[in-house]
């Protein structure tokens, strides 16, 4: 295992950038080590690692640019990569969109998403085979069987264009997932922790909630489907919500192809488009998510606003469309807070009257862009909650729902945690609140366990 | 095709014999061979390495080796509108090192092709099945294979690398100017395409004496246009049909893009004000650019036998079928006969071998209606009593495990002659559905739910409008019980994906799937709109 440290990715970005003969260059440089662990059936099946150190090359002359990735880090390979995309940038067509590199050094937020600890290999190898062994350990205890995934990974990366602008960032991630089944396949409960440190994952509170989980699910009852009040766990909740930032985007909006366009080129921005609880934020330098810090050609990746007092307060904005609207760049998120009450989700339960508990969602695809209606399932426990306590189990459903209406719904939630999405992107540090809505649309009934 | 028409050469190793299949395989191949370059191979000192790298395994103890050397080679073109916004060419060689030892998997990746690296790799990958072996409870028992020497290549008219950046950039702005120039009420179009040619350079070789090398080239275009009445803020969408194939550059002048995508800026417009759909019961007339992604996740992954095992219970999920009562399943009706095809030509899951180094087949997985089959690995072939691996083993890339994936799994069309207008016209309130668009199906494959990208209601047998917000759902079983009528051959297309995701951390596989049209009796329909109004009822 070799990866490159920032000091020789920033070596190697500008040996490159010493090798164009274009107007100017950007350069992008990532080198990681990760290695994983995965359990099924009581038994540990398919493992591995891998590391990489790879470059992408753009090359510009005027309007025209072409772009080059390569592993190849020979002498050689670098100069044929920076060759071969200068001659393809002679090929292009001019882009008018194209814009010139930043020339000023941007300032950029402190991240603490490195954890040195979790950046040893053997260590974290050790951690990953106690967890696992865990896992394991308290499913053979319940007569379960355990299927799960550690996943922990250190990255390197790096930008420099030849205009002088360098940024390097580090980080490290470690994500443990895992699924409890009854031995006849009737029963099935799952969690999920993420973090930059594995030392902070809480492995075992993961085991015993997916334990638990499994172990309150058995004989689900039947319901019909239908609008019932809901109460989200934090990865569900992760997952809508990471939906819902995907759609944040000026152009989309402003050109009509967006559910935050309004008639005539206009934009919800300043409009209030859910409830008045909801403040939703993106920040890399946030202590417990701690995330990415640049983006778009280098661009910092500022602290932003998304919905503040359920006001819309801001939409991503690429650098071509910044320039033609007159407004300054904005970088999509790098990582999502949602704000919430001061209860810690599993004191919150025992507040709620009644709803059905979802712990996490499955297979969430769009189904209308224009009210960006989502399906999904339920999966690995719901339930029906009454006077703060779980009742019983319920069978799964597909449901049909919209992010924004499910923020509208809004009634209260739990303080913020940090988690995980199940079905959405893994990379993208989260903390959000369990949620308690007023309806959610449980559209049909799913037979999956 | 045949397979046998793609093989070149599979030859013994050493003292090693061939199957029947393998020496009609090499004798056709020398006859028929498709090879118009040579595939490209790794240096002989390269191969010297893997087979170092493979002694060195053994003798750290470990009972099975095998070694990739894998070169993943990508250019993209992408427009929005007038603007060619990407041209890009990708690159990425490494090794991927797979051993067994106390019965236990360990698998390293590295981009440092040499031997000192390459044992580095050996190294953690017999150290993480030493360790996790600890944590096994069912040793590892692979179903054996002949040792094959051989070469395949994706048979290719044109090589996607060598047309020109320009061209395909061009290729590009001509059908933009195209859709550009329908007529849509003056609201806005967006058009949106990428051009995206892949070629995967594998070297093969294992402690049991295989050596294969193999070149697979896969094409992948896209397009979609989107309409905005700005005025009203209201906007549709409609993707071309086109899919990714395992093909040269033909596919691409082959296809009719011209008419599609003027096809597709007017349906766009059209569906802005195309009539709601009513909610009910209809039958349903799945044209094959919609069906196929129907089969692929009610079928292709259902009859994974990981998942029927419980491998993908964390991730990708489970079965309804069980280990023990797959068997004769009853999974839909007589029109129902499913292939299971490594082999089929022009698809994306075409090889010569798999990553077990298994030889690829063609076998029926549903039989007129009854399974007969699942999908296995090496690894799982003795998990359900069979004595050969169907060579389902694939990895994304050199930096990945290979595991069970997904072969081209198709609906055979009807024997007897039978066109959509026949099915049409025997249909008295459907809905004929085209394009796929938005899929969601759950863990194990029971419930589902599927959009178009277009859809007209079938009256009376005719096709009479278009209809807008339809989508259906239901349960597999009785979804395929329910197929009712099926197209003949003129009718069979091959659709597919290039990322069909499953495992963790999570590979993509590419997998196509033929079908015929086919009509599918009293589905339930709803209309997505009202979905959206639906919990704002429930609002306090």
């Amino acid at each position: 295992m070799r990866i490159l440290d920032l000091d020789e990715l920033s070596s190697l970005s500008k040996k490159i950038i010493g090798y164009s003969k274009s107007e100017w260059a950007e350069v992008s440089v990532e080198s990681g080590h990760s290695a994983n662990l995965r359990f099924a059936a009581n038994t540990v099946t398919t493992s591995g690692s891998n590391s990489n150190t790879s470059v992408s090359i753009t090359a510009v002359n005027g309007k025209r640019a072409g772009s080059v990735n390569t592993n190849d880090l020979s002498d050689d390979g670098l100069r044929r990569a920076v060759a071969r995309a200068e001659e393809i940038a002679g090929l292009a067509p001019e882009n008018e969109e194209l814009m010139p590199p930043i020339t000023k050094q941007p300032e950029y937020l402190r991240s603490s998403a490195y954890d040195a600890r979790s950046a040893d290999v053997e260590w974290t190898a050790e951690q990953r085979a106690k967890i696992a062994a865990a896992a394991i350990k308290e499913a053979k205890a319940h007569n379960f069987t355990a299927a799960g995934f550690l996943d922990s990974g250190i990255y390197h990366n790096a930008y420099r264009n030849s205009k002088g602008v360098f940024v390097g960032d580090k980080h490290t991630r470690t994500t443990f997932s895992t699924t409890m089944r009854t031995e006849d396949g009737k029963s099935s409960g799952w969690n999920k922790r993420a973090s930059h440190s594995i030392g902070l994952l809480d492995s075992q509170s993961a085991i015993l909630h997916a334990s638990e989980k499994c172990n309150a699910w058995q004989d689900p009852h039947d319901m019909d489907p239908g609008v019932y009040k809901a109460i989200l766990e934090p990865s569900a909740v992760a997952d809508l919500v990471q939906q819902f930032a995907w759609a944040l985007d000026a152009r989309e909006a402003e050109e009509g192809r967006s559910a935050f366009s309004r008639p005539n080129g206009g934009t919800a921005t300043g409009e209030k488009i859910v409830s008045e609880k909801v403040h939703i934020y993106s920040d890399p330098g946030h202590p417990l998510v701690p995330s990415g810090v640049y983006g778009e050609s280098g661009l910092a990746v500022p602290s932003t606003e998304w919905i503040r007092d359920g006001k819309l307060q801001n939409l991503s904005r690429g650098r071509y469309w910044a320039s033609k609207s007159g407004k300054d760049a904005l970088p999509g998120p790098t990582n999502l807070i949602m704000d919430g009450g001061g209860m810690l989700p599993e004191d919150y339960l025992t507040t709620i009257k009644e709803g059905l508990l979802i712990t996490s969602f499955w297979y969430i695809r769009d189904v209308d862009n224009q009210t960006l209606l989502k399906t999904g399932l339920t999966r690995d426990g719901l339930y029906w909650v009454e006077d703060g306590k779980i009742q019983n189990g319920v069978v799964n459903f597909r449901w049909n729902e919209s992010p924004l209406t499910l923020l509208q719904n809004v009634i209260d939630s739990s303080k913020p945690v940090v988690t995980a999405p199940r079905d959405g992107w893994d990379g993208m540090p989260m903390c959000v609140p369990m949620l308690y809505v007023s309806g959610f649309n449980f559209a049909s009934v799913s037979d999956a366990i | 095709m045949d397979r046998r028409l793609f093989i070149k050469g599979a030859l013994a190793a050493g003292a090693l014999s061939l199957s029947g299949i393998d020496k009609i395989a090499a004798r056709e191949a020398r006859r028929y061979s498709r090879f118009d370059t040579p595939l490209t191979k790794p240096s002989k000192s390269e191969q010297d390495i893997a087979d170092a790298l493979i002694l060195h395994a053994k003798s750290l103890g470990a009972t099975y080796c095998d070694v990739r050397l894998v070169r993943m080679l990508s250019q993209s073109v992408s427009a929005r509108n007038n603007i060619i916004t990407g041209l890009s060419d990708s690159e990425s060689y490494g090794m991927g090192v797979r051993v067994i030892k106390n019965g236990t998997w360990g698998f390293s990746g590295t981009r440092e092709v040499d031997e000192e690296n390459g044992k580095s790799a050996v190294a953690e990958a017999v150290t993480m099945a030493e360790n996790n072996s600890k944590l096994q409870s069912i040793p590892l028992d692979l179903a054996p294979v002949e040792a094959h020497v051989g070469e395949w290549k994706t048979p290719i008219k044109k090589n996607p690398f060598e047309v020109s950046f320009k061209d395909r950039a061009q290729f590009l702005l001509d059908m933009h100017a195209l859709g550009a120039s329908v007529a849509i009420g003056g609201h806005k179009l967006t058009l949106n395409s990428n051009l995206r040619s892949v070629r995967e350079e594998k070297y093969f070789a294992s402690s049991e004496g295989s050596k294969i090398w193999q070149e697979v080239t896969r094409i992948d275009p896209s397009t979609w246009a989107t309409v905005a009445d700005t005025a009203k803020g209201d906007f549709e969408s409609r993707a071309l049909y086109v899919l990714p194939q395992g093909r040269g550059y033909e596919y691409i002048e082959d296809y009719p893009y011209k008419d599609e995508i003027k096809e597709a800026a007017q349906e766009a417009h059209e569906k802005l004000t195309a009539t709601p759909v009513e909610p009910g019961k209809y039958d349903l007339i799945l044209h094959p650019t919609h069906l196929w992604l129907t089969i692929h996740e009610s079928i292709g992954h259902p009859t994974e036998l990981d998942r029927i095992l419980g491998y993908e219970a964390n991730f990708a999920g489970t079965s309804f079928l069980s280990a023990e009562k797959w068997r004769g399943f009853g999974y839909g009706s007589d029109n129902l006969t499913i292939v299971a095809d490594r082999t089929q030509e022009g698809g994306l899951a075409t090889i010569g071998f798999d990553d077990d180094g298994v030889a690829s087949q063609s076998y029926k997985l549903i039989d007129k209606g009854e399974l007969v089959a699942v999908q296995t690995t090496r690894e799982q072939a003795k998990a359900i009593d069979e004595k050969a691996s169907r060579g389902q083993s694939y990895a994304e890339g050199w930096w990945n495990i290979p595991f069970q994936r997904m072969p081209n799994v198709s609906l055979q069309p009807n024997p007897k002659p039978k066109t959509q207008e026949d099915i049409v016209k025997d249909t008295s309130k459907g809905i004929l559905i085209k394009g796929n668009s938005s899929y969601s199906i759950d863990q194990q494959r029971y419930n589902f739910q599927f959009t178009g990208q277009v859809a007209y209601a079938v009256e009376d047998g005719k096709i009479t409008h278009m209809l807008r917000d339809v989508a259906y759902y239901g349960k597999t079983a009785k979804f395929w019980d329910a197929l009712d009528a099926i197209g003949d051959q003129s009718t069979y297309m091959l659709g597919g994906a290039m990322y069909d995701g499953k495992g963790e951390p999570m590979q993509s596989n590419p997998v196509s799937h033929g079908c015929p049209v086919g009509r599918f009796a009293n589905q339930r329909v709803i209309n997505t709109r009202q979905q959206s109004a639906n919990s704002k009822k429930g609002m306090m």
